[in-house]
C-alpha cells in the first residue's frame, strides 16, 4: 500500500477539464428536485428513471472544440465554459440531436469561466434545450447527472458521455470558482463546459474543473461546476456583450479577514478606505456583516466567495450588526480593475517550486507592503503555497497577475533568511 | 438522501495537528456526544501537540489525544463539549455490494460552507491487506467507490445503516488504487479506549437502514450467478513489476538545481538524448501493470477463459544496454552520468509474458495459453487444460447495453473468504469504437478488467476491456505527455466495456484460434479530419495508402457529399453506410474539391495531371473517339471497390 500523508494537499492539483464537451438546454418541467423522502426510512428511495433523464437531455448536448456546451434556450442560447473557447470567436458545433450549426461567441466571463454562444440558425427555427434550475435549492446528497465528452470520445460516433452522482458541497471556493457545486459524478477531461443536471433535467450548473492525483488528469470524485445562480447573473450581461469580456464586481475599499477561521456567524469590517465605494456605501468599520443579498455570510471566506459571482454594476443589499441596530445597505459593485502588484517571479525552480522574489517595482503595493528582492513566498492570500508541479505554480503566476483587483487586501507570508515575516498588501 | 447526508456531516468534523514543525490535517467523526472523536494517524500522529477540531458551522474546539494506535492506523481524540451530534459505531463488516458514503474535509470544503463534503458510493471490496510501503496495518480493509481524497483521511466511511463502518485512510491497494477504510469492527475489538471499555464501543442501533435501491438489489442477484465462473489470472512477464525502475524523469530532473537557469537552447542539448528516453520511461512506470491477479470469465466446460486484451497485451521495460537488464535508479544519482551515453545508456525491450496461470473460484491453479486476440472488442480468449468447469454460456447473450442502465463489474479477490469486488456505475454512452464496445462510468482498474459487465435484470452485458486507452481514443497517436495524462487512468469513469453480443457473434471463430486485428467487414481507407468533425460536412483527414479510396483518386481536404447517392451530413454517417456493404460492392462517391478551378473531362476522367493524361492515354485503343468537355463544377464522382482490410 502506498500512502499519502495528511500532512499535504498537494498530492493533487487542481486541472481544467478543458477536453469536455459543453451541454445544452432542454425544455424541461420545472419540478421540485427532491428525488428523496429518507424520513420514513427504510422505505426504498424513489429511483428515478436515469435511461429516461439521459435520453431527455442528449439533443441539448452541444460538442464543441475539446469540450462540452448546453442549449439554453430555443433560439439557440448556448453555455459553455470560456476556457473551452479560448481566443476563438465562432464555432462548428454538433448537438446531441446530431444536427451542425455555426456558433458565436456572445459573452466571456474569463474569471467565472463561462461563456454564452449563439447558434446561427434561420428566424424562427428552434432548437432542444434545457431549462436552467435552481441550484440554491440542491441538497447535499441530491443525484446529479453529467453529460460531457470525456477524453472526446464522442467527437466520432456522436455521443456523448453521461455519468451519475450526487452533490458533494455546495458554496465551495475552489481558485476562481467561487460558490460552485462540489459533485462526484466522473468528470474528465472533455467535460469542460458540459451541464450538471438534475433529476427534474434541468441545468444546476456548467461542469468546468476536477481535482485530481497521480500526475494523471482524470477524475477523483472531487468535480466542481459554476452554479446555475451564478450563470443566471451573468446571462444578460453576457448576452449583450458583443463578442467581448463581462467583467466581474468588486466592493472596492472594504477591509475584512477574508480567511478569518476563528469567528463565525458574521464579518467584521476592519477598514473602510475614504471616497471608496464601501465608504459611499455607508460601511463603518467596526459593522458586522452577516448577509449579502440573502444569503447568510459565515465568514469571511463565505463573502469572498459571495463577492466573487457578481459581474459589474450589479447592485447587491448588505445586511450589517452595528451598535445602532441592522442596517441594510444598498450597494452598487464596481467593476474590479485588476492590480499590477509590482512582483517580479522567478522562474520555478528547486523541489519546492515556490515564487523567489527577483524584483519588487517602486511604489507597487509590493513594495508597500515590503516585499523585498529574495523573499520567498511561503503563503499567499491565507493559504500555505504547495506546488506539485510547475504547472500548478505557473497557475499561480497567472492568478497573481489576474486575479488581484484593486482594493483586495492580501495577507502574505515571505521566507526571509531563516524566518518568516507576514505582510499585508493592499492593492491600489 | 439528503437525510442522511445532513446526519453524516452533521458528525464529520475537520482536524488539524501539528508536531515538531509538521502540519498535519485531515477529517474525522464524532462517536459519542461527549466529544470523542475517531480519526487516523496521518491526521493526528503519534508525538501529536496541538490538535484543533473544525466542527460544523465554523466551531472551532481544541482536543486531548486519548489514544494513538499505528498498527491501526487509528487515534482517539477529545474534545470537551456535550450534547454533540455522533455517529453509531458498527460492529460488524458491511457486505461488499452494500451502500456507502464518504465525507470529508477535503479541498478547505469546511472553510466555505461550515460542512464536508458528502460521496456516494457501494462497498466495492473487502479484503485482507498486508504491511507495505509506509502503511503498516494488517488486516481487512472496506474498499469503497465513494470519492477518497487527500482530506478525507480520518473521515467517517458510513454504512446503509448511517453508522460508521470505516475510519477512511488514503492507501490504496496497487491494482485497485481505490479509497479504502478501517473497519470499525477491527478497532471496536482491538484498540486499547473500545476494549478497556472506557469508550462506549457502539450505542444500540439507532439509525434506520437506507435502503438499496431496487437496481443495486438486482445487481447484486446477477453478480451472485456470475460469481462461479470468475476467474484469477496471473501475469508473469520477464521483469516483474518491482525490477523495473521506479524513479520518475521529473523528479530526477528537479534534482538538477541550475535546471532553469539554462537556456532553453542549452537545455535541449544537453538533455536532448535522455530526455525522450526518460519520459518515455516515465509513460513506461503510469502504464506499468502493478503486481497481482487480474480478472477473466470462464466462457466453457473445457477451459476456454475470456479476458481483457489489455491484461495479457504488450509490455516493454526499459533496460540498460550494457547489462540487457532492467537498472533502477537511486534517488539524486547524478543525471550526467547516464546523460554520457546515447540514449541515456537504455533501450527499450518487451517485456514478454513467460507464464499465465489461472486460479479458478475452487482454488486450483492451471497453467493457461493466449488462444486468440480480437484487438476492436479488446478481449483474449485463453486456453486452461481443464475439464467440467463452471462456465458461463454466451449463447445466452441476448441484451444489448442501453443508455443510462445500472451496471456493475466484478473483479476476482486472491484470498479465499474475500468475494470478488464489485463496482457500479450506469452506461454511460451504449456504443463505442464502432459498436464494439461500450462505456461505464464504473469505476475500471488494473483489478477488474477483464471482468464481467452486467446489468440489474441478470444479463451479461460484456468484459471490462480497459480504462482508456491510447489506441481507443480515435486512434489518434499521442505525444508522450499526452499519453502519461490521457491513457489508461484508472477508475477515471470513463471504462470500455467488449459488448457481449459483439463478443457472442465471433466466439467460435476465437476458440478455433482465429485472431482479429480489426473489425471484419469492407473497407474503404478514408480517415476523419477531426478537427473538423463538428461540421456540416464530412471531411478527409487522410486516406490510407493503397486503399480502395486512394485507388479511387480520394484525397485529404475532400468533402464527401453522397454515398451511393444517400447524403452524408456526419462521419457516422460513412462509417455506418460502409459497414451495411459488403466486400467487392463498387459504390458511388459524390466529392466536393475545391480550389482546382476548371478542368478537363476525357471519357469521364478528371485530367487534371500528366499522370492522369498518361492513364488515361493507357485505357484508349487506337481508334477510340471520346469525349470532353471543360468542367466548373466542384462535385464530382468517384468510384471506389470495397475490399476487406488486408
Amino acid at each position: 500500500m502506498s500512502r499519502h500523508r495528511g500532512l499535504r494537499r498537494v498530492s493533487y492539483g487542481m486541472t481544467w477539464i478543458t477536453r469536455v464537451a459543453c451541454v445544452v438546454w432542454m425544455a424541461c418541467v420545472v419540478a421540485p428536485n427532491s428525488v428523496v423522502n429518507a424520513r420514513a426510512a427504510p422505505a426504498p428511495e424513489a429511483t428515478p428513471d436515469i435511461s429516461a433523464l439521459c435520453v431527455q437531455v442528449r439533443p441539448a448536448f452541444v460538442f464543441i472544440a475539446g469540450g462540452s456546451g448546453v442549449l439554453i434556450r430555443p433560439d439557440g442560447l448556448m453555455l459553455t465554459n470560456d476556457h473551452v473557447i479560448e481566443n476563438r470567436r465562432t464555432f462548428d458545433v454538433r448537438l446531441g440531436d446530431g444536427r451542425s450549426f455555426k456558433a458565436k461567441v456572445l459573452g466571456r466571463d474569463p474569471v467565472g469561466d463561462l461563456a454564452a454562444l449563439k447558434l446561427d440558425m434561420p428566424e424562427g427555427e428552434t432548437v432542444p434545450h434545457l431549462d436552467l434550475g435552481d441550484s440554491e435549492a440542491l441538497r447535499v446528497g441530491d443525484e446529479v447527472l453529467a453529460v460531457g465528452n470525456p477524453f472526446a470520445l464522442g467527437v466520432l460516433d456522436q455521443a456523448p458521455t453521461f455519468t451519475l452522482g450526487i452533490v458533494s458541497a455546495v458554496h465551495h471556493t475552489q481558485g476562481t470558482y467561487t460558490e460552485c457545486i462540489v459533485t462526484d459524478a466522473e468528470l474528465n477531461p472533455g467535460n469542460s463546459g458540459g451541464p450538471l443536471v438534475n433529476m427534474a433535467g434541468e441545468v444546476v450548473g456548467i461542469n468546468g474543473q476536477i481535482s485530481t492525483r497521480y500526475g494523471l488528469r482524470s477524475n477523483t470524485g472531487l468535480g466542481f461546476a459554476i452554479s446555475s445562480r451564478q450563470i443566471r447573473l451573468w446571462l444578460p450581461l453576457l448576452e449583450a456583450a458583443a463578442g467581448g469580456e463581462v467583467k466581474h464586481a468588486t466592493l472596492a475599499g472594504l477591509d475584512f479577514e477574508s480567511r478569518d477561521r476563528e469567528t463565525a456567524g458574521s464579518v467584521v469590517v476592519k477598514d473602510v478606505a475614504d471616497g471608496s465605494p464601501a465608504a459611499d456605501a455607508g460601511f463603518l468599520v467596526g459593522d458586522r456583516i452577516v448577509a449579502l443579498d440573502g444569503a447568510a455570510v459565515a465568514n469571511g471566506h463565505r463573502l469572498a466567495g459571495l463577492l466573487g459571482i457578481y459581474p459589474d454594476g450589479q447592485r447587491v443589499a448588505v445586511l450589517v450588526r452595528r451598535a445602532a441596530g441592522d442596517a441594510t445597505l444598498a450597494v452598487a459593485l464596481d467593476a474590479a480593475r485588476r492590480c499590477r502588484v509590482g512582483l517580479d517571479l522567478g522562474r520555478p525552480r528547486g523541489a519546492e517550486l515556490l515564487p523567489v522574489v527577483e524584483g519588487v517595482d517602486a511604489r507597487s503595493p509590493a513594495e508597500l507592503a515590503g516585499v523585498v528582492v529574495g523573499d520567498v513566498i511561503v503563503a499567499f492570500g491565507g493559504r500555505r503555497l504547495e506546488f506539485s508541479s510547475r504547472d500548478e505554480r505557473k497557475a499561480f503566476d497567472r492568478a497573481l497577475r489576474t486575479s488581484i483587483n484593486v482594493g483586495d487586501i492580501v495577507p502574505l507570508t515571505v521566507r526571509r533568511g531563516d524566518g518568516e515575516v507576514e505582510l499585508r498588501m493592499v492593492a491600489k | 438522501m439528503p437525510e442522511l447526508a445532513d446526519r453524516v456531516l452533521a458528525c464529520t468534523v475537520g482536524i488539524e495537528s501539528t508536531t515538531d514543525g509538521n502540519a498535519f490535517s485531515g477529517s474525522g467523526t464524532v462517536i459519542s456526544s461527549d466529544g470523542h472523536i475517531l480519526t487516523a494517524t496521518s491526521v493526528v500522529p503519534r508525538d501529536a501537540g496541538e490538535v484543533t477540531v473544525l466542527f460544523p458551522d465554523f466551531i472551532r474546539r481544541p482536543a486531548t489525544v486519548v489514544a494513538v494506535d499505528d498498527a491501526m492506523s487509528t487515534a482517539l481524540i477529545k474534545v470537551d463539549a456535550g450534547d454533540l451530534a455522533f455517529l453509531p459505531l458498527a460492529r460488524e463488516l458491511p457486505e461488499v455490494g452494500d451502500v456507502a458514503f464518504s465525507a470529508g474535509d477535503v479541498d478547505n470544503v469546511m472553510l466555505a460552507n461550515g460542512r464536508a463534503s458528502f460521496s456516494r458510493g457501494i462497498v466495492s471490496g473487502i479484503y485482507a491487506v498486508s504491511k507495505q510501503g509506509e502503511a503498516i496495518y494488517e488486516g481487512d480493509v472496506i474498499e469503497t467507490t465513494a470519492a477518497v481524497n487527500p482530506g478525507s483521511d480520518g473521515g467517517p466511511l458510513v454504512d446503509s445503516h448511517g453508522r460508521l463502518c470505516g475510519v477512511i485512510s488514503l492507501s490504496v491497494s496497487p491494482l485497485r488504487w481505490q479509497g479504502v477504510a478501517v473497519p470499525t469492527k477491527v478497532i471496536v475489538n482491538r484498540f486499547a479506549p473500545f476494549a478497556s471499555g472506557r469508550v462506549p464501543a457502539a450505542a444500540a442501533l439507532t439509525a434506520s437502514q437506507v435502503a438499496a435501491p431496487p437496481p443495486l438489489i438486482g445487481l447484486r442477484r446477477t453478480a451472485d450467478t456470475l460469481v462461479p465462473h470468475l476467474v484469477g489470472i496471473d501475469v508473469e512477464r520477464t521483469w516483474k513489476p518491482e525490477q523495473l525502475p521506479r524513479i520518475s524523469w521529473e523528479e530526477q530532473r528537479r534534482t538538477i538545481t541550475d535546471w532553469d537557469d539554462l537556456a532553453a537552447t542549452t537545455r535541449r542539448q544537453r538533455f536532448a538524448a535522455f530526455a525522450n528516453v526518460a519520459r518515455a520511461m516515465d509513460v513506461n512506470q503510469l502504464l506499468r501493470r502493478p503486481p497481482g491477479m487480474v480478472t477473466g470469465i470462464v466462457v466453457s466446460p473445457d477451459g476456454f477463459v475470456l479476458t481483457s486484451l489489455f491484461n495479457v497485451g504488450d509490455d516493454t521495460a526499459f533496460v540498460a544496454k550494457t547489462t540487457g537488464q532492467p537498472r533502477m535508479f537511486t534517488a539524486g544519482e547524478p543525471l550526467e552520468k547516464l546523460l554520457a551515453e546515447p540514449d541515456g545508456g537504455y533501450e527499450q525491450k518487451p517485456n514478454t509474458i513467460r507464464k499465465l496461470t489461472v486460479a479458478l473460484v475452487d482454488g486450483t491453479r492451471h497453467e493457461a495459453q493466449i488462444h486468440a486476440r480480437h484487438e476492436p472488442l479488446g478481449v483474449a480468449l485463453l486456453k486452461v487444460d481443464a475439464k467440467a468447469l463452471s462456465w458461463f454460456d454466451l449463447a445466452a447473450v441476448s441484451t444489448s447495453p442501453q443508455l443510462g442502465d445500472p451496471v456493475a463489474v466484478l473483479g476476482y479477490q486472491a484470498s479465499a473468504q474475500a468475494r470478488p469486488t464489485f463496482n457500479t456505475g450506469i452506461v454511460s454512452a451504449p456504443a463505442r469504437n464502432r459498436g464494439q464496445q461500450f462505456q461505464t462510468d464504473a469505476l475500471l482498474n488494473y483489478g477488474n478488467s477483464g471482468g464481467p459487465v452486467f446489468d440489474a435484470a441478470g444479463n451479461f452485458l460484456g468484459v471490462a476491456a480497459a480504462p482508456i486507452e491510447p489506441d481507443t481514443v480515435l486512434g489518434r497517436i499521442f505525444t508522450l505527455p499526452q499519453l502519461m495524462r490521457w491513457t489508461r487512468a484508472p477508475n477515471s469513469g470513463v471504462g470500455l466495456v467488449a459488448r457481449a453480443d459483439r463478443i457472442r457473434a465471433v466466439l467460435e471463430e476465437l476458440k478455433q484460434g482465429r485472431s482479429f486485428e480489426r473489425i471484419p467487414g469492407p473497407f474503404l481507407g478514408v480517415q476523419a479530419d477531426e478537427s473538423r468533425a463538428f461540421g456540416e460536412n464530412v471531411v478527409v483527414g487522410g486516406v490510407a495508402a493503397g486503399s480502395p479510396a486512394a485507388e479511387a483518386g480520394l484525397k485529404k481536404g475532400d468533402v464527401l457529399l453522397e454515398f451511393n447517392g444517400s447524403e452524408l451530413r456526419h462521419w457516422r454517417d460513412l462509417t455506418e453506410r460502409v459497414g451495411a456493404a459488403k466486400a467487392g460492392d463498387v459504390v458511388l462517391l459524390k466529392v466536393q474539391r475545391k480550389g482546382s478551378g476548371p478542368r478537363l473531362v476525357i471519357a469521364g476522367r478528371d485530367i487534371e495531371t500528366a499522370d492522369d493524361l498518361e492513364k488515361l492515354k493507357k485505357s484508349l485503343k487506337p481508334g477510340d473517339t471520346f469525349e470532353g468537355t471543360l468542367s466548373t463544377d466542384d462535385a464530382r464522382d468517384f468510384k471506389a471497390v470495397l475490399r476487406e482490410q488486408k
